[in-house]
């Protein structure tokens, strides 16, 4: 069974005056303990799949089947649980809450599969000292560097322990030393602990340490 | 619970601005209505020195039809309280009594001041009451003998005594009359209609009683429902005074009436508007309330633009539309009763400081007091919890509703846009 299942996915934007196809006919399989690397140009449709894939958008045509599930068909309630327990997610830009501390802000997904409080610190503290992150789980976002934002917002994305990793971009914002520091710690979650991970990048030198790179052009996937 | 609470607070850190401005702009609603419907509420239910308003009905005007055509009104004479209203069975207690005039009141020695005086015959002490710091008020003999004697209030005393049982027995001049000190009672505030003034003598003490007046008559009640007893037995004696007075008619202008109805009679010639007046407040409350509730809408809308990124981070972590309509909501809840107690403490302070003023526009009457502080009443009054409660339950509700349509469609916002 594939983590991942992508049967002709289609996803077209429409307004009143035009209509925009972000992807075609996207036929994807992604095994459990995969690690792939998306690449293509800009507007190629590459966060656009993984919104898909995450279930943070709808295709308008095909299905995506995650752990063996049809999601096409999923309640409001039954795809939030989806996103809180099988799917985590690492953005381009962080999107840390402002208002909330480093640690307020790893406990956040764990608010909504009901743990407790005790439980919830427990759980962040323990997923801060993973990414090295201990020692600043009283600040906020805004006393951050690029670098230890994304590490709050990977340990974010593993609140819930998620089979399944999305990043977008995960280094697009950081430098070289930082990016290569970020991508130790996904390659760290890929190898020791099995999990799924799917990274849209332009980097090449990234995309190689992936096991699969799928490029895409104009919404189509073309390897 | 706790998290959603301690999330609303954080929040509101974050947005301080909006944040105050909902929480004052409601506050000030919840203390406005509060002390419009205190002051009402003062006026008109069982409270203070009136604790009998509602089993009580009152009579103060009555208007001459004349044969020949045409009217005559006029505050209520002393023929009509003898002859309809003192041989009264029905009530527990009939009190007569005038309304307050300015008198000079001095001590042999000191300069005089203007005080209001009320004459008063002894059972407008049982239906009233009034807190004896000293002495006894008048026996129902010493009214009939017309003995000159005089209840002074605390405060007035205070001007003339060291302690108020000093007051007691001493003589003190009022209009050049000499009266005796009978008791001292505390201050009664100006919002009691019938039952306020600074100095009471006994109501015979008046030469014109029992034959002009103006008089205004309380007659008690034994309960609420037993006033239609006392209404038909006035009607009844009205019917056989009218037999006196024939060819012409005497008219009491829809009275014995209840207190509100007596409250706002400032004219002996018509009947107080009681719906419109009812009206009037009915369309202030709902102004007051309405106007912060638009605010308020406004102000979470904004509110929840500044904050689209959150919710949709937050849906992409797994919160549900409802746990973000509860949340939002929440805050708005949190909001509201954190503007209530501001209110609550707001209404307190307004009316701690400015009571006098307030009650002296809602009696009409220029009663400048001469001794101490009008605003007497029992500052227990604010400690209503029914109306606090039902004033903050309106302001919940009206929240709810205009916070409503910003929460829903935030809670309904697309993820993937909310992220850009």
């Amino acid at each position: 069974m594939s983590m991942i299942e992508l049967k002709k996915v289609g996803r077209v934007f429409r307004t009143s005056e035009v209509e925009t196809i972000a992807l075609e006919n996207v036929n994807i399989s992604i095994e459990k303990g995969e690690f792939v690397a998306i690449m293509g140009p800009s507007g190629c449709g590459k966060s656009t799949l993984l919104n898909i894939m995450g279930l943070l958008d709808r295709p308008t045509e095909g299905e995506v089947i995650l752990k063996g599930t049809p999601t096409g068909s999923l309640s409001d309630r039954r795809a939030a649980a989806f996103r809180n327990r099988t799917v985590g997610f690492v953005f381009q830009s962080f999107h840390l809450i402002p208002s909330l501390n480093v640690l307020q802000n790893v406990e956040m997904p764990l608010l909504y599969c009901g743990m407790s409080e005790g439980k919830r610190h427990e759980r962040a503290r323990q997923l801060l000292e993973q990414v090295g992150m201990s020692h600043r789980l009283r600040h906020l976002p805004s006393q951050l560097s690029g670098g230890q934002s994304q590490r709050v917002a990977i340990a974010r994305a593993m609140a819930c322990n998620p089979d399944i990793l999305l990043a977008d971009e995960p280094t697009g914002n950081l430098d070289s030393h930082m990016s290569a520091e970020i991508m130790q710690l996904l390659l760290q979650l890929n190898q020791k602990e099995g999990r799924t991970i799917v990274m849209v990048t332009h980097n090449e030198e990234q995309a190689h340490q992936a096991d699969r790179i799928i490029r895409f052009f104009d919404g189509r996937q073309v390897e | 619970m706790k998290e959603i609470f301690r999330l609303a607070l954080i929040n509101m850190r974050t947005q301080p601005l909006l944040a105050a401005l909902t929480v004052i702009g409601s506050a000030v609603s919840i203390c406005l209505v509060m002390m419009v419907f205190i002051v009402r509420q003062a006026s008109l239910a069982d409270y203070g020195n009136e604790p009998n308003r509602s089993r009580t009905l009152y009579c103060c005007a009555q208007v001459f039809k004349r044969a020949k055509g045409g009217t005559e009104s006029s505050w209520m004479g002393g023929r009509l309280v003898n002859e309809v209203f003192l041989p009264l069975k029905t009530p527990q207690a009939i009190a007569v009594f005038k309304g307050i005039s300015k008198q000079e009141v001095a001590l042999t020695g000191l300069e005089s001041q203007e005080i209001y005086v009320r004459a008063a015959n002894a059972d407008y002490f049982r239906i009233f009451r009034f807190d004896l710091l000293a002495g006894q008020t008048f026996t129902p003999e010493e009214c009939h003998e017309g003995s000159r004697l005089v209840i002074l209030s605390e405060s007035v005393a205070a001007h003339y005594f060291s302690h108020p049982a000093e007051a007691v027995g001493q003589e003190v001049s009022i209009n050049e009359d000499s009266y005796v000190v009978k008791a001292v009672v505390r201050d009664v505030a100006s919002i009691m209609k019938a039952a306020y003034a600074q100095a009471w003598i006994p109501c015979s003490v008046e030469e014109d009683f029992g034959r002009n007046g103006p008089y205004q008559v309380a007659m008690l009640g034994e309960s609420e429902a037993g006033l239609a007893a006392i209404r038909d037995e006035v009607e009844q004696r009205l019917r056989v005074h009218n037999q006196t007075v024939l060819p012409d008619t005497l008219d009491l202008l829809g009275q014995p009436a209840s207190q509100e109805d007596y409250f706002y009679r400032n004219s002996a010639n018509r009947i107080p508007g009681l719906k419109n007046i009812r009206r009037e407040f009915y369309i202030i409350y709902l102004v007051l309330l309405v106007i912060p509730a638009l605010n308020i809408a406004s102000m979470t809308r904004s509110r929840l633009r500044q904050r689209e990124a959150e919710i949709g981070v937050r849906r992409a972590f797994g919160a549900t539309r409802r746990a973000i309509l509860v949340q939002t909501f929440m805050e708005s809840m949190v909001q509201t009763l954190l503007a209530g107690l501001l209110g609550l403490g707001l209404c307190f302070l307004l009316l701690a400081c400015f009571g006098g003023s307030i009650t002296q526009g809602v009696l009409n009457q220029s009663m400048g007091p001469t001794f101490g502080f009008a605003w007497t009443l029992d500052l227990s009054i604010l400690f209503q919890p029914a109306v606090w409660l039902w004033t903050l339950l309106f302001c919940l509700i009206l929240n709810a509703i205009s916070s409503l349509v910003p929460t829903w469609r935030a809670s309904r916002c697309n993820i993937v846009e909310s992220l850009k």
